[in-house]
């Protein structure tokens, strides 16, 4: 009688709880499926920069028609809106309308005032490699100590 | 009668193996992706373009320079000022190599702060610059409040 306790004791020792092994496994996959983050993979728009001094339109290789871009902040309402030359656009639309009529060796001067949000830019740089204009250029003069410190 | 109980009763047992197998596997899968690395700052809300492109070339030196407001500028994943911009890139980038500078702002950003890092780009002599986007159609240039329905 003593013997067969003994043995349904051991035999209880023996087996496994599975049960803490998954409520843990679980919150691990729970913890990863809450905080995993799918980042939407990134591309680039690539850009030459002019040296430094050397503004296109002294480069006496190249005789570019000039197309000036100026994005600055209407007063009226706040919005923004495109100067092309004589021309008010308000969307990149209009804009890239414009443009795929122009030749394609033209140069683009984009001009922007210094509080245009950087996606405007970008807009505006994607409108001009749609229309097929390569040659674009960021105006803009060297800046002041001040401003960099 | 006792044999056919004690076949039911085997039955009834689940296999747990496979289900664990599984989801250790998921775990590994999860612990795989997670990425620690500060190499490319994170919460960075960068601008749409439909024109941009994976680059061709992986293994171009890059210059990432992350750009989330004035006071936050990153080298790779080191915290910089502006004023210091030129000094760390020159110091971990020696004259006369190969580099692409990889901007990655925000695209709240004002253009002053491109203006600023693009002026001492071209100071440094790196005159290729890229731009990091996601793939997208641009923000229209007049902008809708959230509120008007």
């Amino acid at each position: 009688m003593k013997l067969k306790f003994l043995r349904h004791a051991s035999e209880r020792e023996m087996a496994v709880s599975m049960t803490p092994l998954i409520d843990v496994v679980f919150l691990l996959m729970v913890f990863f499926l809450m905080t995993i983050n799918f980042e939407k993979p990134e591309e680039v728009l690539a850009h030459q920069l002019p040296q430094l001094g050397n503004e296109a339109s002294e480069d006496p290789s190249k005789d570019w028609e000039k197309v000036e871009l100026k994005l600055t902040i209407a007063r009226e309402d706040g919005q923004l809106q495109l100067q092309l030359q004589e021309r008010t656009l308000t969307s990149y639309e209009d804009l890239n309308g414009y443009l795929t009529e122009l030749p394609e060796d033209i140069a683009i001067i984009i001009d922007a005032a210094n509080d245009v949000p950087y996606k405007h830019i970008i807009g505006v740089y994607n409108s001009c490699l749609k229309a097929n204009k390569t040659d674009i250029v960021f105006s803009f003069a060297a800046p002041a100590q001040s401003a960099i410190n | 009668m006792r044999a056919y109980r004690k076949r039911t009763w085997a039955r009834m047992i689940a296999d747990l193996t496979p289900l664990i197998d599984v989801i250790f596997l998921i775990i590994i899968f999860f612990v795989v992706l997670i990425n620690f690395s500060q190499v490319h700052v994170r919460n960075v809300v960068l601008p749409n373009a439909d024109q941009s492109y994976v680059s061709s070339n992986p293994n171009r030196q890059l210059v990432p320079i992350t750009l989330r407001a004035k006071d936050e500028i990153f080298l790779g994943k080191d915290r910089i000022s502006l004023a210091t911009l030129s000094d760390k890139i020159k110091r971990r980038y020696p004259a006369g190599s190969e580099v692409t500078a990889l901007i990655r702002a925000d695209e709240e950003i004002p253009y002053e702060l491109i203006k600023l890092v693009l002026t001492k780009l071209a100071a440094l002599n790196i005159d290729k610059v890229e731009f990091a986007t996601w793939e997208g159609t641009p923000d229209p240039l007049i902008e809708i409040p959230s509120n008007e329905t």
